[in-house]
């Protein structure tokens, strides 16, 4: 979807670990990482730098094991819909000579809800954490088997343990989990204390949008640099527009219990994963996209439904009251038809016969089209299309159809040429709303235009009209466009007071800074007409542009409905 | 100027205001003519309306030069927003107005909905205008642990306008009822097998028309005569939209939207007589 579902709000928790694929980008590869710091530090600690530099033996390959809990909880307003509980054995084995670190829980105890939570197989499977050369997590390694949920969870633990070495006793590193890149505040305290604190992603992994992170990680570390205990707390918050405050909590406690001697069989085996198991990633692969959940939606609000079923319940509202219980009615069934055009291309093409046959009354072409603008695929588009060229269609019929086009979010060479012979026709409604449909559609082909240049036929429906009725019809439709090259004929209009306020309102879709300057001008001096229009125009700039204008007008601006257009331009700039 | 008009204004159309975001609620009404406008909204959902009704002339302008004593202007016009999960958007621009300048009369009939203008002509016959469409759609996701919850709100609306014009050089006498009708509504799916969410409930965003019967003609001698009589019917932001979440075990309902909006309706201006200017 164009903008934003991923209001990263949606990040949520996932803050605790993750959307889509998010593949590093050059993971180094086992055989080409380097050999001799790796090997210390690949331990979950800081291994004194020494340890690798100084010529002396590297440290023996080990095995560490360690108790570990975990909580996590997410809070939806004040709704508590993930609640989980992990209790482990954690087994680390750095593998000498690569930054990788086999890890591997056991004795899982989990219990949660709220979500789909991992089988007790995928979580005791081996995992792979891909160190940076500082200790940093770059990344986990899985068998391409092993679930979703299971790489979530395991992804948590492993950025929640991550340690960065660095120099000095305080010092600042940039770090990453599954959700993004934060900044992590290391303090060193003693021998054996090292605190972390993580604010803020500077980065996220997915789209863009809003999740905060605030959390502290308290090391104890043991003579030799190993980690002996870990305390980690983190709260990520994040805001939906319909859930509002997203609330996630991740707790970790690990404690060093035993070591030994990594075995060579075991180590043999790590490697043999490392050649075998998928490359790092920080977040694991998106099993639901966005538009298989679309057309989930689509194919339920469908489900039972015919297109025969929804035009005749829409008929029966026909009498009744516009608003109340029948135009909630009529919303919904034109909602309704839409998903079944989407789910159902067949339909949308019955529904264009339908919508073009003779005898299709007002009511029932507004269903139809309203219901093919709604679907807004390419099928309901040439529907559209068929029934505005139809020989047969009404003339209400051909009319609803060039205004569901005006609509339409698809556009090509089919809709074009049927809204141009629209455009000509003898109807003057079908032909007005057919000219402005034609400059609607140039904007939704914007920069795809294909060679379709339906603009250049507007500027010369403008140069050549005779009176100010069909100059502001053209200059309705240029309007509409968005186009540019609009600019001239809206110059030599708002040079004229009876074209002046359609010129005005014609500006708001150019992108071109050259609106914006003639608008400021237009709301600064020009009749009340004018500037209404011009204000209703800067609706739809830019708002950061337009906030400090608007502001300024609302001081100085009389006529109360320039100023309602201002409140309404603000508001929406604030939203 | 001399006026036996008896102006019924809307005193102050009642605003719902809502987490902290208030859109000021008025009505002025001046000579002739009424205007007002008002919104409501929260976070997620909301709707707005400005109206303008009734009959302008050289009264208004007093001492501007650029209108003279024939100027009139009659009709009504009103722009609607609404807000979907989280997103706003112009609904509607509905104009139907009627000048008269300097001894020339004529109309026009502007429909703009999404911003798109979709209808733009000469008033000449008595004619409605309506159209149901989708004019606001918008998205919202959150990720709970892997699971994704999809939310897809759409605002479709029925707007038009009924409109029975007599214009004719120096006289205007019409009749126009512009309206709009705008339902949100919400759909969800979720991206994982154990997990089902549903939606149910529904949400009026704002249901207004603002019918107006007006006729003024220019006498001669700077004289005016008048009638007008407008109305206004308004139902906005009503409504509940609940989620229900049966995710993996745990079923869980959340009401994202939730409002009881002002429903109330009556005369804007009614008034008849001459004007000497």
């Amino acid at each position: 979807m164009k903008n934003g579902w991923l209001r990263l709000a949606a990040l949520a928790l996932v803050l605790l670990v993750g959307g889509a694929v998010f593949a590093l980008r050059d993971p180094p590869s086992p055989e080409k990482a380097a050999p001799t710091q790796t090997a210390s530090k690949a331990a979950p600690v800081a291994v004194p730098r020494e340890a690798a530099s100084d010529g002396r033996a590297a440290p023996v390959p080990e095995r560490l094991i360690y108790e570990m809990a975990l909580s996590q909880t997410v809070d939806v307003g004040d709704t508590r819909l993930v609640d989980d509980r992990l209790t482990a054995r954690l087994e680390w084995m750095p593998i000498p000579g690569v930054r990788l670190v086999e890890a591997r829980l056991g004795e899982t105890a989990l219990s949660g809800t709220g979500h789909e939570l991992p089988s007790r197989r995928d979580l005791e499977r081996a995992a792979l954490v891909q160190l940076g050369p500082r200790g940093e997590l770059e990344g986990v390694r899985f068998a391409a088997r092993t679930e979703e949920p299971a790489r979530l969870l395991l992804t948590a633990i492993f950025a929640a343990l991550q340690h960065t070495e660095g120099d000095g006793e305080r010092y600042q590193v940039e770090e990453r989990d599954g959700t993004g890149t934060y900044l992590a505040a290391y303090e060193v305290s003693g021998a054996r204390e090292v605190t972390r604190r993580k604010r803020g992603y500077v980065r996220l992994h997915e789209a863009d949008g809003q999740m905060s992170v605030e959390g502290t990680a308290a090391f104890v570390l043991g003579a030799d640099g190993q980690i002996e205990s870990l305390r980690s707390r983190e709260t990520t918050a994040s805001h939906s527009p319909a859930f509002g405050a997203i609330r996630g909590e991740l707790e970790l406690s690990m404690r060093l219990v035993s070591r030994a001697p990594a075995l060579d069989r075991a180590l043999a085996d790590a490697r043999a994963r490392a050649a075998a198991y998928e490359p790092a990633r920080l977040v694991t692969p998106d099993g639901a996209d966005d538009e298989a959940l679309d057309r989930a939606m689509d194919e339920e609000r469908a489900a039972g439904h015919t297109l025969a079923e929804l035009r005749r319940a829409f008929a029966e509202t026909e009498g009744s009251p516009r608003g109340g219980a029948a135009g909630q009615r009529r919303a919904d069934l034109i909602e309704t038809a839409g998903a079944l055009f989407r789910v159902q291309p067949d339909a949308a093409r019955d529904a264009g016969e339908q919508l073009g046959a003779a005898g299709v009354s007002d009511a029932e072409a507004n269903f139809l089209a309203g219901a093919l603008a709604s679907a807004g695929t390419a099928e309901a588009a040439h529907a559209l299309a068929g029934a505005l060229g139809s020989r047969d269609a009404t003339p209400e019929a051909r009319r609803h159809a060039a205004v569901s086009l005006a609509l339409s979010e698809s556009a090509d060479a089919t809709t074009i040429e049927a809204l141009g012979a629209g455009s000509r026709s003898d109807d003057p409604q079908v032909r007005n709303a057919s000219t402005l449909a034609l400059g609607a559609q140039a904007r939704t082909l914007g920069g795809g235009s294909d060679g379709l240049d339906p603009v250049a036929d507007l500027l010369l429906q403008f140069e050549r009209a005779s009176d100010f009725a069909s100059k502001v019809t053209a200059l309705a439709a240029l309007g509409n466009s968005g186009d540019p090259r609009a600019l001239g004929p809206i110059r030599q209009a708002l040079a004229v007071p009876e074209l002046a306020p359609a010129a005005a309102f014609a500006l708001r879709f150019i992108a071109a800074p050259e609106a914006d300057v003639l608008l400021v001008g237009l709301v600064g001096s020009g009749p009340e007409a004018v500037r209404l229009a011009a204000y209703r125009a800067a609706y739809y700039r830019d708002p950061a542009l337009w906030m400090p204008q608007l502001r300024a007008a609302l001081e100085r601006e009389t006529d109360p409905r320039c100023l309602a257009a201002i409140e309404a331009a603000l508001a929406r700039a604030a939203s | 100027m001399r006026s036996r008009f008896l102006s019924h204004c809307l005193a102050i159309v009642p605003a719902l205001v809502l987490a902290g975001l208030a859109t000021p609620a008025s009505a002025a009404c001046r000579n002739l003519w009424c205007q007002s406008s008002a919104g409501w909204s929260d976070s997620g959902f909301g709707s707005s309306y400005s109206l303008w009704t009734g009959i302008e002339t050289k009264a208004d302008h007093p001492d501007d030069a650029r209108y003279d004593s024939s100027y009139l202007k009659a009709g009504a016009e009103f722009d609607v927003t609404a807000k979907v999960l989280g997103k706003s958007g112009s609904i509607a621009n509905i104009s139907a107005l009627a000048h008269n300048d300097q001894g020339e009369t004529a109309g026009w009939v502007s429909i703009v909905a999404a911003g798109t203008e979709l209808v733009g002509a000469e008033m000449s016959n008595t004619i409605t205008y309506g159209f149901d469409r989708t004019l606001l759609k918008a998205d919202d996701s959150i990720k709970l642990l892997g699971v994704k919850i999809r939310l897809k709100g759409k605002v479709t609306a029925g707007l038009g306008v009924d409109l029975t014009p007599s214009l004719r050089d120096g006289a205007i006498e019409m009749t126009a009822a512009p309206f709009a009708n705008a339902y949100a509504s919400v759909d969800a799916s979720v991206g994982a097998s154990c997990a089902k969410v549903g939606v149910s409930g529904n949400m009026t965003a704002l249901e207004f028309d603002a019918p107006v019967t007006a006729a003024a003609t220019v006498t001669g001698g700077g004289t005016i005569g008048y009638s007008v009589d407008s109305a206004y019917s308004l139902h906005a932001l009503d409504g509940k939209i609940k989620v229900k979440l049966k995710l993996c075990g745990t079923s869980k309902s959340k009401t994202i939207a939730s409002f009881h909006g002002p429903t109330s309706a009556g005369p804007l201006v009614r008034a008849s007589g001459t004007l000497s200017l």
